[in-house]
C-alpha cells in the first residue's frame, strides 16, 4: 500500500506578520516557518496507519511518502515529516511562483497520479490562507473519493478501506465506509501528532528527498484567482471616555450610540 | 488623623478581600486591602503608616510559596493595576538596550513586548504567565534559563522606589557583583544599594519602576526530553554534562513523582514503560548549526546510555522545535507544581500540605546529596523536580495532618544543613518569607544576620514593611 502526505508550509502563528510596503505579499524575513498543525495530523495518521498494517503483518509492503509544494524552504517542512517517520519525501519546486489552490491542486494531482497512491491524508486547510480547497479540488482532478474534516479513522480488517468519521453541525456525525483510493481532510481531534525523537531527527537528513518542478505538471493551467493586494486588518480605533455625573453620562452614551455608532 | 485614602481601603470585613489573604502555602490575617492607583498616594498612605507603626505588606500575583505576600497584620497593598510598560531604548552610554515598567506588569507580558521589538529579558520562573515584574525583583527569580543566563539581579539596572516613610528614591546600579546563580538567604550583603532591595521580598521598601537591561534576541532553540530507567543514573547524566563542554540553556529534571503527573498533561509524548525520571533541557542554536547540535547531544546521550545498558532508549528522546512542542512542554511541567499545589490545598484544613524544599548544593556535591534525601524519602509521598543543572531540585512532600507536617518540616531542616555542609544554600528561589524564616540561621553564621537586621533597621526604623518576612517581627529574637 502507498500512503501520500500532502503537507503545507505555514508562518508559525507565534510569528508578527508584516505586509510588503508595496502590497504584494509578506515579508518573509523573520517569518519562523511550521508545518500547518492540521498537515501534522495527517502526517500522524499516515504514520499510526503504516504502523497498524505493520502490527499485524509485518511483512505487508507500506510506504508513506510526504509531498510539499513550495519554495526551497518546504525542504525544513519535510524534514520534520521524515523525521516523525515518514519513509521518503517529494519536494515539488514552485520555482518562485505563487500558485492559487486550483493550480495547486492540479500540480498535486499530478503528482500523486504518477505516484499510483491508494490512500492520501491532508490538512483540512491551511492556517495562512484558509482556503480549505486544495484536497477538494485535487480529489476531483484524481477522480477519487474524499472524505473532509475527519476525526476518526479505522482501517477495514482487509486494508482495502476505512470507516471515516466527521463531526456535522448540530454535534451529530457522519461515519463513511470507503474503499481506497481515498483522499481524507484531517481535523483537530483525529489523534496528537507525536514529537521527533531525536535519532528521528538525525535520520531524516538521510532518508530521500525527490526533486520535482511544478511546471512539469502544471501544463498552461492558468490561476482562477489571484490576490491582487495584501493588507492588516485596521487598528482598533481608541476609545472615548466620557466625564461627568452617571446621569450625564448615561444621555450622552445614549446620544453617541444612536448618532455616531448608529446602533439604536 | 485618618490615614489619607483609607476611604478607599477594603476592609476585613469585605469578602473582596479574601482573594488577597492567601498564598499558595499560607494564609494570612490582613486588616485592609488597598489597590495602588496612584504612587503619591501609596507615599502619603506609608507616610502615615510608618509614623503610627501600622504594618504594610507588598504583594503582586501572590505566587509566593513562603508566603512573603500574605500580611499576617495591618494593610496590603497590591500593584496590580500599576503595569504599564514604560520604554524600550538603547543607553548612549554604554550602548545596552534597557527596558522599563511599572511592577505589576506580568513577566510574560514584559518579555513579550521585548520580544516583540526583537530583544530578550531572561529571567523565566516556572509562573512567568502570572507573577509580576515586581515580584520577581523582590525575590530575585530564578528559572530554568538560569541555567546559561543567571537570576533577574545580574539584569537590575535601576529600581525607583518608595521608602518606608514615603520618600521617593531612585537608586542605579554602578558596578556589578560577583553573582551566584542561586540565592544563599536573607538579604544580599556583597553588593551595592541596588542588590539590597533586589531580592529584599518587600522589606526594605516598593519597588515602583523598573529598569531592566535586555540582550539581542540571537537563537533559537529546541528542546529535549531524555528518559532513564533509573533516577539516580539521570542525576548522573546531569553532573556530567554540567562538567563537559556542552552548553544548554536549561537543564531541569523531572523525577520520581513529578513524571507520573508530567505524564497526564495531554500534550507532552509518551516515555517508555520503566520510565523513573526524564531531564529536560533546551539547547540554543545559531542558522547554520542546528544539525550539530542535534548531533553532538544524540552522540552524547547514546554514549551514557550504552553505558547504562539500555542503548535502544535513544528512539524515545523526544525533540521539540515548533513554539508549540516547546510550549506544550513548558506546560507539562508548569502543570507539575500547579497540580501538587491543588492537591496540597486539601490538606491545609486537617493541618497538613505541601512542603517544598529550595536548598541547592554545588554540582561536585549533587549526587550524593541526592542519593541520601532519595534514600531517606522512599517511603514518604513525594515528588522531585526542577533546575537540576544548577545543583538546585525541589523536593515535595505533601502531609496529611500537623504531626506528618512537622516530621517532614524536621527532615527538610535535617537537608538544608547538610545543603550548606556541602557549601550550598537553604533557599534558592523562593526567598525565606514567613515560612521558612527558620532557615536563616541554618545558613548565616551570627554575625551575618546581625548584619542583616542593621540593614532592615536602616531602610525601616519602625519595622513596618513586610513584617515576618526574612526575619523575625521585631523584638522577637530580642
Amino acid at each position: 500500500m502507498k500512503i501520500a502526505v500532502l503537507i503545507k508550509q505555514v508562518p508559525d502563528t507565534e510569528s508578527k506578520i508584516r505586509v510588503k510596503s508595496d502590497g504584494s505579499g509578506i515579508e518573509e524575513t523573520d517569518v519562523k516557518y511550521i508545518v500547518n498543525p492540521y498537515c501534522e495530523y495527517a502526517i500522524e495518521e499516515a504514520i499510526r496507519t503504516k504502523e497498524k498494517i505493520k502490527a499485524g503483518e509485518p511483512e505487508a509492503p507500506v510506504a508513506t511518502v510526504v509531498i510539499s509544494l513550495g519554495p526551497d524552504r518546504a525542504l525544513e517542512a519535510l524534514r520534520t515529516a521524515l523525521a516523525m517517520g515518514i519513509d521518503k519525501a517529494i519536494h515539488i519546486d514552485s520555482e518562485g511562483k505563487i500558485f492559487d489552490g486550483f493550480q495547486t491542486a492540479k500540480i498535486l494531482a499530478g503528482v500523486l497520479k504518477a505516484g499510483a497512491f491508494d490512500l492520501i491524508f491532508c490538512g483540512k486547510q491551511a492556517i495562512d490562507d484558509d482556503n480549505s480547497q486544495v484536497a477538494q479540488m485535487t480529489a476531483e482532478f484524481l477522480d477519487f473519493p474524499q472524505v473532509m474534516i475527519i476525526q476518526k479513522f479505522d482501517l477495514t480488517p482487509d486494508s482495502k478501506g476505512a470507516l471515516v468519521t466527521r463531526q456535522v453541525g448540530g454535534g451529530a456525525r457522519e461515519i463513511y465506509e470507503a474503499v481506497f483510493p481515498l483522499i481524507l481532510g484531517c481535523e483537530k481531534g483525529l489523534n496528537t501528532p507525536r514529537y521527533a525523537s531525536l535519532p528521528g531527527i538525525m535520520k531524516a537528513k538521510t532518508k530521500p528527498v525527490e526533486k520535482l518542478k511544478a511546471s512539469a505538471f502544471l501544463g498552461d493551467t492558468g490561476p482562477l484567482t489571484q490576490f491582487i493586494h495584501y493588507q492588516l486588518p485596521p487598528e482598533r480605533a481608541a476609545g472615548k471616555k466620557l466625564d461627568g455625573e452617571a446621569p450625564q453620562q448615561a444621555h450622552e452614551l445614549a446620544r453617541l450610540l444612536r448618532e455616531e455608532a448608529k446602533v439604536i | 488623623m485618618k490615614i489619607p485614602h483609607s476611604d478607599q481601603f477594603i476592609l476585613k470585613s469585605d469578602s473582596r478581600i479574601q482573594t488577597y489573604k492567601d498564598n499558595p502555602t499560607y494564609t494570612g490575617h490582613p486588616d485592609a486591602l488597598y489597590f495602588a492607583r496612584d504612587f503619591r498616594d501609596v507615599a502619603e498612605i506609608l507616610k502615615e503608616c510608618n509614623e503610627r507603626k501600622l504594618p504594610v505588606t507588598f504583594c503582586g500575583s501572590r505566587t509566593s510559596l513562603t508566603g512573603s505576600s500574605a500580611a499576617n497584620e495591618g494593610l496590603v497593598v497590591s500593584l496590580e493595576k500599576k503595569d504599564r510598560f514604560l520604554d524600550l531604548w538603547t543607553d548612549s552610554k554604554t550602548g545596552e538596550t534597557l527596558a522599563k515598567a511599572e511592577p505589576g506588569i506580568l513577566l510574560g507580558d514584559f518579555k513579550k513586548k521585548i520580544a516583540e521589538a526583537g530583544s530578550f529579558y531572561p529571567p523565566d520562573p516556572t509562573s512567568y504567565k502570572e507573577a509580576q515584574l515586581g515580584g520577581t525583583v523582590a525575590t530575585n527569580a530564578t528559572g530554568e534559563d538560569t541555567f546559561l543566563y543567571g537570576p533577574t539581579r545580574k539584569y537590575i539596572r535601576e529600581l525607583k522606589i518608595l521608602t518606608s516613610t514615603g520618600t521617593e528614591k531612585i537608586i542605579k546600579r554602578a558596578r556589578m557583583p560577583v553573582i551566584p546563580s542561586k540565592n544563599r538567604a536573607g538579604y544580599f550583603l556583597d553588593g551595592e544599594e541596588i542588590d539590597e532591595m533586589i531580592g529584599s521580598e518587600g522589606t526594605l521598601g516598593l519597588i515602583t519602576e523598573v529598569t531592566t537591561a535586555v540582550l539581542p534576541q540571537r537563537f533559537d532553540h529546541f528542546s529535549l526530553l531524555i528518559p532513564f530507567n533509573d533516577f539516580l543514573a539521570s542525576i548522573e547524566f546531569v553532573v556530567r554534562t554540567v562538567e563537559s563542554t556542552l552548553r544548554p540553556r536549561a537543564l531541569e529534571l523531572i523525577g520520581p513523582g513529578a513524571i507520573e503527573i508530567f505524564r497526564t498533561h495531554p500534550d507532552v509524548p509518551q516515555f517508555p514503560k520503566g520510565t523513573k525520571s526524564v531531564i529536560y533541557l533546551k539547547q540554543e542554536f545559531g542558522k547554520s548549526d542546528l544539525s550539530n547540535k542535534s548531533d553532538e547531544w544524540l552522540k552524547w546521550i547514546e554514549k551514557f546510555y550504552r553505558e547504562k545498558g539500555h542503548p535502544d532508549w535513544s528512539e524515545s528522546i523526544f525533540f521539540g522545535e515548533s513554539e508549540k512542542q516547546k510550549d506544550d512542554i513548558r506546560a507539562g511541567r508548569h502543570h507539575i507544581p500547579a497540580t501538587v499545589n491543588e492537591e496540597a490545598r486539601g490538606w491545609h484544613e486537617s493541618g497538613g500540605g505541601k512542603i517544598s524544599t529550595d536548598w541547592w548544593v554545588p554540582i561536585d556535591k549533587l549526587l550524593p546529596m541526592m542519593k541520601w534525601v532519595y534514600t531517606k524519602s522512599l517511603k514518604l509521598p513525594f515528588l522531585v523536580f526542577a533546575h537540576i543543572g544548577n545543583g538546585h531540585p525541589h523536593w515535595n512532600f505533601l502531609t496529611k495532618n500537623a504531626s506528618e507536617k512537622k516530621m517532614i518540616h524536621d527532615f527538610v531542616l535535617e537537608q538544608c544543613k547538610r545543603a550548606v555542609g556541602y557549601g550550598g544554600g537553604v533557599a534558592g528561589e523562593h526567598g525565606l518569607g514567613k515560612i521558612h524564616r527558620d532557615y536563616l540561621t541554618i545558613q548565616h553564621s551570627k554575625t551575618t544576620i546581625a548584619k542583616m537586621i542593621d540593614l532592615k533597621k536602616k531602610w525601616d526604623p519602625n519595622w513596618i514593611l513586610g513584617r515576618g518576612n526574612i526575619l523575625p517581627p521585631q523584638g522577637l529574637w530580642r
